[in-house]
């Protein structure tokens, strides 16, 4: 089985066209087990303080030990305060896993982003401006959005707390194979319209369950032309069309973004690493067992109005009415209306909002704070509205605020708050009170996913500043 | 992990769409490692806001108490890949879902927790949502051996399981005694691996 396979990077002439899914699969296949799983070998493991947790009591109880700590990093994010002067204790609730991740890295010689780290930040935001991420390698940690990472060409996942602690005994991952699955996204974005929007559009378009099973690369012109960070909120949300791995071909811009990176390669280490990932794409004529498309030319900013992330409108748009909705369908969407106190019809801008959230490893990296806060021109948050910037990590914290974007903010009267997952999950005490509504560049809408009773709408982190400013679900476009 | 070979209960009907992960085991009940995710399960759902059981929550209805089948709709288990809501589910006491379908990490979850997730062909789902939601409880009958599901009306429902998954749940196995078994194989393909791609292991700025 081993030897009758050929290297991701070695095109044989005789062999079939290979998509980019299949050659990093193959590459890391060390046992076909049947039925379609695989037993892959994992180079990149990152770990959280919660998803790890019961992992490390099992691998405790069982006597076993980490099998490649080199290949192995943490960081504290979920659970984490994000006091702008946080320590370890400022959200009592969390200490447990704060210092039981701790212990753990401790004792396994596992490389850790602690509470007080330069390096410390949401898991998928440290993980690429740390070089962790790499083309064509696995990467796994347990969280749904490690997607994020395919951003690199890395075949990136998102996995569950048993898996957690397989990796960490052995390295390796049986995995069911996903089938291949294209999206080419073309045209030029317009003013004001960000990757979050095409993202946010492609789910609309394409539902929730499009991806279950599947494997999500990302092609086309508008994304060739798109920065690491952009391809990395496409990527991140693969998760919510309900696709584990969502990726795209590295190119240039790929590499000039790892280039000296810590945990990079460097050197003559770097040029190899370089000559093997220029191969990564897929083969013309490479199979797939669907291809979709967009054009975003004309795109609008996207917002949502309901409790799945495809209950989504252009931002000009109203909720739609029930009419336009298929009967089974129907009684969900009342649902959703009704926790969303919107009814079928209402249009969506000037509605009023209570809470402004930009943050979360979809839009929380300098990118995303800097054109949010250009947006800001020296207005104020509207009275009575509640925003906050929770930057995706501290080093993306300590970069904007040596270009005083934090002041932008914070005059503007902004939170400025340390980096963590936030309100993105709502597990520590950063919460949207209860039948609120909030305007959030996180990933997720769903009931009570802020906080019990939360309405959240999620949008760019330009829509969130206009809403913040207007004190309603604004258009960054007609800003007054 | 308890094996998992036959089970006869009253089927519990919850019939929607998309019941995602953060509805089965909300965050507030992942605070601590002490919490029992039983309490947790359908947390938002089944407490009404003084704490209470709200009684018009399926799960609070007694006719349905001691069930160990979940009956839902399509995409069950999105979102979220925390593992507890399957936890929630097993503790709960709840060792079979079945659904119009699944997402990939609840699925896997399922396995890796001595749960059957069945995902029912439409014409079959339909058949047990009109039996299940009857003022009388149905009672179902599940053999994991013979991948049927039988119903106390006579139906007898076949559902497809993977042959290696079936075992996993019979024998309760652990599967990372399974792949460290194959230690031999992993440390040869780690080595070809390692000499191919030297970056992957010796990185940057480690010890
Ligand atoms: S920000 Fe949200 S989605 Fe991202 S890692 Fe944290 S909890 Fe997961």
């Amino acid at each position: 089985m081993l030897q009758g396979l050929h290297s991701a990077d070695v095109t044989r002439r005789d062999a079939p066209p290979r998509s980019l899914l299949a050659k990093i699969w193959d590459d890391h296949m060390i046992d076909d087990l049947g039925g379609g799983v695989d037993l892959l070998q994992v180079d990149r493991h990152v770990l959280q303080e919660v998803s790890s947790a019961a992992a490390f009591q099992a691998l405790r109880q069982s006597g076993r030990s980490v099998a490649a700590p080199g290949q192995t990093y943490a960081t504290q994010d979920h659970i984490l305060s994000t006091l702008p002067n946080r320590t370890e204790t400022s959200f009592a609730g969390g200490v447990e896993f704060i210092r039981f991740l701790r212990r753990n890295c401790n004792d396994y010689g596992i490389t850790l982003f602690d509470v007080d780290d330069p390096r410390q930040g949401i898991v998928h935001v440290v993980a690429a401006e740390l070089g962790i991420a790499l083309p064509g390698c696995t990467f796994v940690c347990g969280d749904s959005h490690t997607a994020t990472l395919g951003a690199f060409g890395a075949l990136s996942w998102g996995i569950g707390t048993s898996e957690v602690g397989h990796v960490l005994a052995t390295q390796t991952l049986t995995q069911e194979k996903p089938r291949p699955l294209r999206i080419h996204i073309d045209g030029t974005l317009a003013r004001n319209v960000t990757p979050k929007d095409i993202i946010l559009r492609v789910i609309r378009e394409h539902g929730i369950t499009a991806g279950v099973g599947h494997a999500i690369e990302y092609a086309g012109s508008t994304v060739t032309a798109m920065t690491m960070e952009g391809r990395m909120t496409i990527c991140n949300m693969s998760i919510e069309m309900g696709a584990r791995f969502g990726f795209i071909a590295p190119d240039d811009t790929t590499f000039d973004y790892l280039h000296g990176r810590p945990f990079a390669p460097q050197d003559r280490a770097w040029d190899a690493a370089l000559a093997s990932w220029r191969a990564l794409k897929s083969d013309p004529g490479a199979a797939f067992v669907r291809s979709l498309s967009l054009d975003v030319g004309t795109l609008k900013p996207q917002v949502s109005w309901g409790t799945t992330p495809a209950d989504v409108v252009d931002i000009d748009a109203s909720v739609p009415d029930l009419e336009s909705v298929a009967g089974g369908r129907r009684e969900a969407m009342q649902k959703a209306l009704a926790y969303m106190g919107l009814a079928p019809g209402q249009r969506l801008e000037g509605l009023p909002v209570d809470v402004v959230f930009i943050g979360s490893c979809t839009n929380a990296r300098l990118s995303d704070l800097r054109a949010a806060a250009a947006l800001i021109g020296g207005r104020k948050v509207a009275p009575r509205v509640r925003a906050l910037v929770v930057p995706g990590s501290t080093s993306v914290r300590r970069a904007a605020e040596r270009e005083g974007i934090d002041r932008i903010f914070t005059n503007a009267g902004f939170e400025w708050r340390a980096a963590g997952c936030s309100m993105c999950l709502a597990i520590n005490d950063d919460a949207v009170p209860p039948g609120a509504r909030a305007v959030s560049t996180s990933n997720r809408n769903f009931e009570g996913r802020q906080g019990p009773g939360a309405r959240t709408h999620l949008a760019s982190p330009l829509t969130a500043v206009a809403s913040a400013l207007a004190g309603s679900i604004a258009d960054p476009s007609r800003l007054a | 992990m308890e094996p998992l070979i036959e089970l006869s209960s009253v089927v519990l009907p919850l019939i929607r769409d998309n019941v995602d992960t953060d509805a089965i085991i909300p965050a507030a009940y992942m605070r601590s490692l002490a919490t029992d995710p039983a309490t947790g399960l359908f947390g938002r759902w089944r407490y009404r806001a003084d704490g209470s059981d709200d009684p018009d929550f399926v799960l609070n209805d007694p006719r349905y108490r001691g069930t160990r089948i979940l009956l839902s709709g399509a995409n069950f288990g999105c979102g979220s890949s925390r593992e507890n809501a399957v936890w929630a589910l097993e503790r709960y006491g709840i060792r079979c879902v079945i659904a119009l379908g699944f997402s990939d990490i609840f699925h896997e979850n399922c396995f890796k927790n001595g749960v059957l997730p069945i995902v029912a062909a439409p014409r079959d789902h339909e058949r047990l949502v009109q039996l299940c939601t009857q003022a009388q409880p149905a009672v179902a009958r599940i053999d994991v051996k013979g991948s049927t599901i039988a119903t106390a009306g006579g139906d007898t429902l076949h559902f497809d399981l993977d042959q290696r998954k079936r075992a996993l749940l019979m024998n309760g196995t652990d599967e990372i005694d399974v792949t460290l078994a194959s230690g031999a194989r992993i440390r040869e393909f780690r080595k070809r691996h390692r000499r191919d791609k030297p970056w992957l292991y010796a990185n940057g700025d480690r010890q």
